[in-house]
């Protein structure tokens, strides 16, 4: 009798220590697919049932994109245009005139023909370097939004300038990954492109995301958390791209006016806009701009485009200041040395 | 502690099924803690912190974690994340252990590398926020 | 505590052989791709030691085994554990042996459950995180078989000599 409770014991025990085995994985876990395209790593989460196929389509979209938009790659739309001064493309023409438009916008501040410019610091290369003032005025004589046109589906370069759609196209494929996703009847996704975040509608359950913002000194850490749903949030910090010669650290935002990194007062900017394009483009140009730039710009796609957007800035005394429309939205870190205050504009 | 030798007795009784069970309660003593943080919902993301020696090394939301390399104790490892899980891809250590465990997707599961004394470990939505900008 | 010749020639035997089987279960395939999950083959040893020549001698054993076994395994940090572990079965089973009903199997599978909960002690120690303490539930799941198969292995042991000092 007694071998025979030993017995059912060890069966009992064998059973319980199966279910250690699987278990299901995917609760409200969603799916996350990992692209590495456009010079950075993307990481795409979807919830519902139709996740996966949704992500392939979306993973290929990504990639016809970046195909196209890569100026370092010969068979791309930019490249031809870049070589031959004039190319005819319908995609590439209409983000080709957004990016002409917020440049007329920021006056100039956002500037897609800075290329030359770009390439001489090298940021994203191995050897970046300092280049002289002689330098970056020979190269800066090729810059200008007036050396870009538009006219239906045809793009022209004068003057030796070069396009280079960097500051947009991130924002851009976030707005086609977010299209490709909602047709294919996802409600709720987080499109990371390399930091800069898009999101589709809101959580599973509803309530909106809260996106960490960087702390600029201190990026492990954070400024507070943004509560937003359907709409695009943006950052352009100095302590993303860069390199230190002789002790001077150089970030990556070039004013396309001086040729040199931005500096502006700001040490970051985040923007919450709903179209991925411009929230890409506008950070660029608002941390060329500085704190009073961007607000003004802010009021001026509010009265002329109806475009609202709002802002956080992260001054370089200190200060973090966001717009009205993040009051009730954006919540300080509790920790840090940052003075925050809201902009009641 | 010096006992006599004895003779054993050498069929199993029913004194032994209890040490069987006092184990087994053991173990689901044990068990009840993580399993319950495993079940409990989780609003979104999951955060991937990695530590060596006990020492924090980094802690970011899973969907953005993409690969890191940690080096300590003369060991080298990749982590990975992809498909809404994190795994060790590549180690140098002798055992390998901590690249057969595979991938870990729920909060409260962990990778263990002794040789290296590294530890990857999903903990359930960080506080306060499902993802990172900046 | 004075030792016979026989009673030394024994224990270095017996600790030759544990030191024989952990080094044969290393080529068993890992039954999990965790640390420490084993067989315990050399427990084997242990028990019977405990049994046969008491407690001191079964330590003793023990001891030798897992500084041997880690000189040998050119692994200096595999002796925190292997001690630890052993220590722990150890001293669960002179508890566990003084209790005349309980049979080899009983005194196994504590010893066993003890082996693993010494490990994961160790592993935290060495790691600094109580992150090794998640597998200690499914870890003292397999004691129990793989102390239910140290305990079968020692009683046919023990049936054997008993049937060899009767002859």
């Amino acid at each position: 009798m007694t071998k025979r409770m030993l017995t059912a014991v060890l069966t009992v025990a064998l059973a319980l220590s199966l279910t250690a085995c699987g278990g299901r994985t995917q609760q409200e876990a969603g799916e996350t697919r990992t692209v590495y395209t456009m010079d950075t790593v993307m990481n795409l989460t979807a919830y519902g049932e139709n996740a996966s196929a949704a992500l392939d389509a979306a993973e290929e979209t990504l990639r016809t994109l970046d195909a196209k938009l890569d100026r370092h790659d010969k068979a791309s739309a930019v490249s031809a245009l870049n070589r031959d001064g004039t190319v005819e493309d319908a995609e590439l023409a209409q983000l080709t005139d957004i990016a002409r438009t917020i440049g007329e916008l920021s006056g100039g501040a956002f500037d897609p023909t800075v290329a030359p410019v770009m390439d001489a610091w090298d940021f994203t290369g191995d050897a970046p370097r300092v280049p002289s003032d002689e330098e970056l005025s020979a190269l800066l004589a090729h810059v200008g939004l007036e050396k870009l046109s538009v006219d239906g589906n045809t793009i022209a370069l004068s003057d030796g300038a070069q396009l280079d759609l960097g500051g947009i196209a991130k924002g851009y494929a976030g707005d086609a990954v977010r299209t490709v996703l909602a047709e294919l009847n996802v409600t709720s996704a987080v499109i990371d492109l390399g930091g800069d975040v898009g999101l589709l509608g809101a959580k599973p359950d509803g309530s909106d995301w809260r996106v960490a913002v960087k702390d600029p000194a201190d990026p492990s850490e954070f400024l507070g958390v943004l509560t937003a749903a359907d709409t695009f949030v943006v950052t352009s910090g100095i302590y993303e791209r860069g390199f230190e010669e002789n002790g001077v650290r150089y970030h990556h935002i070039i004013d396309p006016k001086t040729g040199k990194p931005a500096e502006s007062g700001l040490v970051s900017v985040t923007v919450v806009c709903g179209d991925g394009a411009w929230a890409d483009a506008l950070s660029t140009a608002c941390f060329v701009l500085g704190e009073a730039g961007s607000l003004a710009l802010r009021d001026t796609l509010a009265a002329e485009k109806n475009l609202r957007i709002e802002l956080i800035l992260v001054t370089d005394d200190g200060h973090v200041r966001y717009t009205a429309g993040l009051a009730e939205r954006f919540e300080p870190s509790e920790e840090g040395t940052y003075v925050y205050e809201a902009i009641i504009a | 502690m010096s006992t006599k030798p004895s003779s054993p007795e050498l069929r199993p009784n029913r004194y032994d099924a209890l040490v069987v069970l006092v184990v087994l309660a053991l173990a689901a003593a044990l068990a009840v803690r993580p399993f319950l943080a495993a079940r409990a919902p989780q609003s979104g993301a999951l955060t991937v912190v990695v530590s060596a020696d006990g020492q924090e090394l980094d802690r970011l939301p899973l969907a953005q974690f993409g690969t890191h390399t940690y080096a300590n104790n003369g060991y080298t490892l990749t982590v990975t994340a992809a498909g809404g899980a994190v795994s060790v891809t590549q180690s140098d250590c002798p055992g390998q252990d901590c690249v057969h465990s595979g991938a870990i997707s729920r909060a409260g599961q962990s990778i263990v590398c002794l040789p290296a004394r590294i530890v990857v470990e999903l903990v359930g939505a960080a506080d306060g926020y499902d993802l990172v900008t900046g | 505590m004075r030792f016979s010749t026989k009673a030394i020639t024994t224990c270095a035997v017996l600790a030759a052989l544990a030191l024989a089987l952990s080094y044969l279960e290393a080529f068993f395939p890992p039954l999990l791709p965790l640390p420490g999950v084993k067989l315990g083959l050399a427990n084997i040893v242990t028990v019977y030691a405990l049994y046969a020549l008491g407690a001191s001698s079964a330590l003793a054993i023990l001891v030798v085994r897992c500084l041997l076994g880690s000189l040998f395994a050119g692994n200096a940090s595999s002796l925190l554990f292997s001690l630890l572990g052993g220590l722990a079965a150890m001293l669960v089973m002179i508890a566990l042996h003084a209790l005349p009903r309980l049979s080899v199997y009983g005194v196994s599978v504590g010893g066993a459950a003890a082996h693993n909960c010494g490990q994961v002690a160790a592993a935290m120690l060495t790691l600094g995180s109580a992150a090794p303490l998640a597998y200690l539930p499914f870890l003292l799941l397999v004691s129990v078989f793989t102390g239910a198969l140290t305990g079968f292995v020692a009683a046919l042991l023990f049936r054997a000599m008993r049937h060899a000092r009767a002859k």
